[in-house]
């Protein structure tokens, strides 16, 4: 227990940790609240007003309240268009019918003049009331009665049963279909479902941006933990104590899971105390099945149970996390490759659980998975069988036993890992890289003299960042066909258009345009008049018109940018047409720009944090710093670093330049960029070149302020991973919500400089 | 000596068999699928057709027609960047692409699907229940595919016919309904891509969908003449409508034209036992032929279905169902029968469709034959 101690009080004893943890929740509630407040369908208020009004009520009595409030809309409806259609003298006012709106004259006569005179009725406004309470009219439906949606289910199973490609008994198909019927039969009967507010339990439990900080928290105790004593030399000493192996290592163990337990239980309770607040839960006790996600699962468990294990679950998660941190904290030493190699875990396991189709032979890596097992909403709220073997085996069991598992695993490694005796082993990959530096020192023909190459020296071959490099270099090309631009429809007619317009505005064009007007956009209306009329020859030749031309949606959103486009253009005679998909590409602020981003930002905190704190921690600086060159190696690695980031920088953006200009073409790059639609306000003497120039030029002073901030706090904090930690929650967390589409994240802190696109937006 | 002439015999007699007329080919080598579905011993697998973007299989033997989709809780619900941006149903495209064809060859249920990029196709072989979806091949050309053709495996390979849609300009005129057809050849096994055949732009029509093969060539229907631009239509249209029957010899990679000048020449089918099943004009008349042999004279608005050594053709103004057996040319049964036009058989029965709701209907061989249509349509789970 007094090792137990020590250990949490090791952890806890920095100011800095309860800054950080403050930090957390705090982002945590904003992002929260944005969410609440932007991400939703309706105003939150809406919500809350609408749970207020039924609560205590059944589901039948919920539904014949929503079923009123919609009479009364559709009356409202009904009252507005006559009295529109009257006021205009409209004599078809007459033939507008209570019976066309669903409603008899008893309800008219009943509700006309609550419909009229009462607007705190609404919940939202007359426009948008209809869908909102449908919404929730539809979600009450669907979970009043189990019985009946299970027998569907049944019947259905049953029924497949009986078809030739799921017929063989050892196939799993069969065996899944099967397993269904069995499960689905054992809740039927046993499953009252009751009324009550669903959007709580979804917004407490369905929120990735916390599951994102929570793994950021797990990183920095498991470093704290483990790299802090490696950097201060003192693992050794402990070792050397009486206690310094098993109880130690366990004693590290039981302090990270009594940090991670309340911080999980914060930041997540935080979300369940704002969504109660706001949403409601409703009655805890109701099975699981009445909250509307969740009526195709078929856990016999009650929200108040489903809480209490998504809570388990996260900390079954987070603690594995934690452990495995703490492992390879162990194993490389090195906290800036430890962050780059889980970095890299984590965005391998985020790419295989998003981009696996669950149809997929391998789809078994998409729910085994860290990252399906963290979002514990998807894993409780649907019904999936994982193939195991030919087997289908329930994903919450394979979750129990893959965690058990994983867990035992990464604890008895870290065990023996810090167990291991005291001798100086050299990892494969340490020694290669040093073997490398051992030779290009011994051929260096004056070693000593050059601080520009002893600083590259250091860099690559001492803190290993090479390989940081080595893994860029691989990543180059995945960049490139990943994120390989699609060339849609519209985009073919676009082409199409401006390869007849590319240019200034002529006489003859105009007559292109407006020949092409009528075909996309008058052709059908005039064909109509034409056969009023009894214009025989006009409607043959409006007749071949729309028989020779294919007249599809994309064509004509394709043609509407054109006609947007040539009003432009006619404000100014230098304007001209270009093809400018391409450019819209690259300006559009999308995932895949947030994903680069983070990729370039990751590997540079990666890489500057050890370079920075590295002979801080170790006390190295004090000698540095009473050398006749102090100042220039200071500059001269501040410029490696720099040297090193373009090469990345170059190499991820050159890549994906290319890749959307070979799709495209860069046409008219010379074109001044005003003739584009999206460039309207830009003045008309910058090229296109310019305006491409300038957003590299700003995503590279951004990370340029990465680089710097980075620096700042390494040489601050003299800790490499108090700086890695600071920047992922400065750098890293604000682009992480961007790829997850939090609200307004593209103005998060550097957003706007890193990813360049959302000035221009 | 007597050793030598004994020898000399049987490997005389050898290569009698071997290149002997009609030997039946292995029927399980060539497999065409008429795009949007393809027929097998235990039901049809089919393109959804309320939506592209579902694969479903019509059972013979229970009547039903289900989403491919081995979850019986599942809602089938399509891709949805926002509502549902990973959809869990087998039967449904990853990202909203569309089914473009389905055939199965051997012990492999192959689609075709729409690439998220338009400039791709995908290849992806199945299990027969739908899951284990696996790329194969990615085709990539210059292609904006906007509807289903018929495509063929046969020895290992598939062939497959693309249509680049991408607006072009020919000389200075802009056609945004201009088709550049492509035939693709792709190795099962390993995914290689080739181009077989690019029509050039301007230089008339290739008409794939009449894309047969007997193993060793393929054959197709080519409007030779060239086309020129009408302003009045805003597109390229041919001069004469003829097409001419051409074969492309898949050892040599070499194109011939196999009618004369001034015919016209169709295959409409082809026989496992007899091979290809001509249509063309003789003296004026039109008739179907077999290995240079008239085996049938044909009249207006008549359909035709060959299947192993008889050809069906169902006359549509008289709604009347002829059976001819290919070999001897002789008329073995007719009578009259439904409006449905017949589209392909398993083992069992003939499948036939309706052309106005895409909906199937099954025959039992055995029945159809006797002139007894006893019609069995699918019904939805």
């Amino acid at each position: 227990m007094k090792l137990l101690r020590h250990e949490l009080h090791k952890i806890l004893s920095t100011k800095i940790i309860y800054v950080f943890f403050a930090a957390a929740l705090a982002i945590n509630v904003f992002v929260m609240f944005i969410s609440s407040a932007f991400a939703l369908d309706f105003p939150i208020e809406a919500y809350s007003k609408i749970y207020s009004d039924m609560e205590n009520m059944t589901s039948q009595q919920a539904l014949d309240f929503l079923d009123e409030k919609l009479v009364i809309l559709n009356v409202y409806d009904y009252k507005r268009t006559k009295e529109m259609f009257l006021g205009m003298g409209n004599d078809s006012a007459v033939n507008i019918t209570p019976e066309q709106y669903g409603l008899t004259q008893e309800q008219v006569d009943k509700y006309g003049d609550i419909a009229e005179n009462d607007d705190t009725q609404f919940y939202i406004n007359v426009f948008s009331d209809k869908q909102f309470l449908t919404g929730i009219y539809e979600e009450i439906q669907l979970t009043n009665d189990y019985d009946a949606y299970a027998d569907e289910i049944i019947s259905k199973a049953q029924q497949m049963t009986g078809i030739s490609i799921f017929a063989p008994k050892d196939g799993f198909s069969r065996r899944n279909i099967e397993k269904t019927i069995a499960d689905y039969q054992a809740l039927k009967g046993n499953i009252g479902t009751e009324f009550g507010a669903s959007k709580g339990v979804e917004f407490a439990t369905n929120s990735p941006y916390t599951d994102i900080i929570i793994l950021i928290i797990c990183f920095y105790v498991a470093v704290t933990c483990v790299m802090q004593e490696k950097e201060t030399g003192m693992t050794n000493l402990v070792k050397a104590t009486k206690k310094g192996y098993l109880h130690t290592a366990f004693s590290k163990l039981g302090a990270v899971f009594l940090i991670i337990v309340p911080c999980i239980l914060l930041l997540y309770g935080t979300n369940f105390i704002y969504a109660s607040a706001y949403f409601s839960m409703g009655d805890l006790s109701r099975p699981i099945q009445s909250v509307s996600g969740f009526l195709a699962s078929t856990a016999q468990i009650s929200v108040l149970e489903y809480f209490i294990l998504f809570f388990i679950s996260k900390i079954a998660v987070a603690f594995a996390v934690t452990v495995l941190i703490m492992l390879l904290c162990n194993k490389i030493g090195n906290g800036g490759i430890v962050f780059a190699v889980i970095a890299l875990a984590v965005a391998v396991e985020t790419v295989m659980f998003y981009t696996i189709p669950a149809s997929s032979f391998l789809h078994i890596f998409k729910y085994i998975n860290i990252m399906c097992f963290l979002n514990g909403y998807h894993m409780f709220s649907q019904y999936i069988n994982v193939n195991v073997f030919m087997y289908p085996v329930a994903l919450v069991t394979c979750f129990a036993v893959v965690m058990a598992v994983l867990l035992i695993l990464f604890a008895t490694l870290y065990i023996k890992s810090h167990c291991a005796p005291m001798k100086h082993r050299t990892h494969r990959i340490t020694a290669i890289v040093s073997k490398i530096g051992e030779n290009i020192s011994r051929k260096s023909p004056t070693p000593g003299c050059n601080v520009f190459s002893h600083e590259l020296f250091k860099l690559t071959i001492v803190y290993k960042t090479v390989l940081v490099f080595v893994l860029v270099i691989i990543a180059v090309p995945f960049v490139y066909s990943a994120f390989a631009p699609s060339f849609d429809k519209v985009d073919m007619y676009k082409q199409g258009y401006m390869s007849v317009l590319e240019g200034v505005m002529t006489e003859e064009k105009e007559q292109y345009i407006a020949k092409e007007n009528e075909i996309v956009f008058e052709l059908s209306e005039k064909y109509m008049q034409a056969m009023m009329e009894q214009n025989t020859q006009e409607v043959e030749r409006l007749k071949r018109l729309m028989a020779e031309n294919v007249i599809d949606i994309e064509r004509e959103f394709a043609f509407s940018h054109v006609l947007a486009t040539a009003e432009h253009i006619r404000t100014d005679s230098e304007l001209e047409f270009v093809f400018d998909s391409g450019y819209a590409k690259l300006f559009d602020v999308k995932t895949d720009d947030g994903i680069m981003a983070l990729a370039i930002a990751a590997c540079v905190i990666a890489l500057m944090c050890p370079a920075f704190a590295c002979e801080y921690e170790s006390g190295m600086q004090t000698l540095l710093n009473s050398t006749k060159h102090r100042r220039r190696a200071n500059t001269t690695k501040l410029a490696v670093c720099i040297i090193g980031f373009m090469l990345m920088f170059f190499g991820i953006y050159v890549a994906n330049f290319v890749s959307v200009a070979s799709v495209y073409g860069m046409p008219m790059m010379d074109t001044a960029a005003k003739s584009m639609l999206m460039f309207a306000d830009i003045p008309k003497f910058i090229p296109i070149w310019g305006v491409v120039l300038i957003l590299y030029l700003i995503r590279l002073s951004g990370f340029i302020a990465v680089i710097f901030a980075t620096r700042f706090f390494a040489i601050k904090f003299k800790s490499t991973v108090k700086a890695l930690v600071i920047m992922m929650a400065v750098v890293c967390l604000p682009l992480m919500f961007f790829i997850i589409d939090v609200p307004y994240s593209e103005w998060f802190i550097l957003n706007p400089l890193l990813l360049g696109t959302p000035i221009f937006a | 000596m007597k050793k030598f002439i004994t020898i000399l015999l049987a490997v005389l007699l050898c290569f009698a068999v071997v290149s002997c007329d009609g030997e039946k080919k292995d029927e399980k080598d060539i497999v065409r699928s008429i795009g949007n579905y393809c027929i097998t011993e235990n039901g049809i697998y089919h393109i959804g057709s309320e939506s592209a973007e579902k694969l479903c299989f019509a059972d013979f033997e229970t009547g039903y027609d289900i989403i491919l989709c081995n979850k019986p809780e599942c809602m089938h619900a399509e891709y949805n960047v926002k509502t549902n941006p990973l959809p869990t149903c087998d039967a449904v495209t990853v990202q909203g692409e569309e089914y473009f064809g389905v055939i199965v060859y051997g012990d492999t249920l192959y689609t075709v699907e729409q690439g998220t990029n338009a400039y791709e196709l995908y290849i992806r072989k199945n299990n027969f229940d739908g899951s284990g979806k696996k790329t194969v091949a990615t085709i990539k050309g210059g292609f904006l595919y906007n509807g289903v053709t018929p495509i063929i495996c046969a020895n290992g390979y598939m062939y497959y016919i693309g249509y680049d849609y991408s607006a072009g300009m020919d000389e200075g005129k802009l056609d945004f309904n201009r088709l550049v057809e492509t035939l693709y050849k792709i190795e099962l096994s390993t995914g290689k891509v080739d181009l077989l055949i690019r029509k050039e732009a301007g230089k008339g029509i290739y008409r794939f969908e009449n894309l047969y093969t007997d193993g060793d060539k393929l054959y197709y229907l080519v409007n030779d003449s060239t086309t020129e631009y009408d302003d009045a239509t805003s597109s390229y249209q041919v001069k004469e409508w003829i097409f001419n029957l051409y074969s492309y010899d898949l050892q040599a990679g070499t194109e011939k034209r196999e009618n004369a000048d001034g015919e016209n020449k169709g295959v409409v089918g082809f026989s496992n036992i007899h091979g290809i099943i001509t249509e063309e004009y003789i003296e004026g008349k039109k008739v179907l032929t077999n290995n240079g042999k008239i085996i049938y004279e044909s009249n207006d608005r008549e359909m035709y279905f060959v299947l192993d050594d008889k050809l069906i053709v169902k006359n549509a103004s008289e709604n009347m169902y002829s059976i001819i057996d290919i070999k001897t040319a002789h008329i073995e049964k007719q009578f009259t029968g439904g409006s449905e036009i017949i589209s392909g058989a398993s083992t069992k029965y003939f499948v036939f469709k309706n052309i106005f709701n895409d909906g199937f209907s099954i025959v039992l061989k055995d029945d159809f034959y006797s002139g007894n249509l006893v019609w069995k349509e699918f019904k939805g789970t």
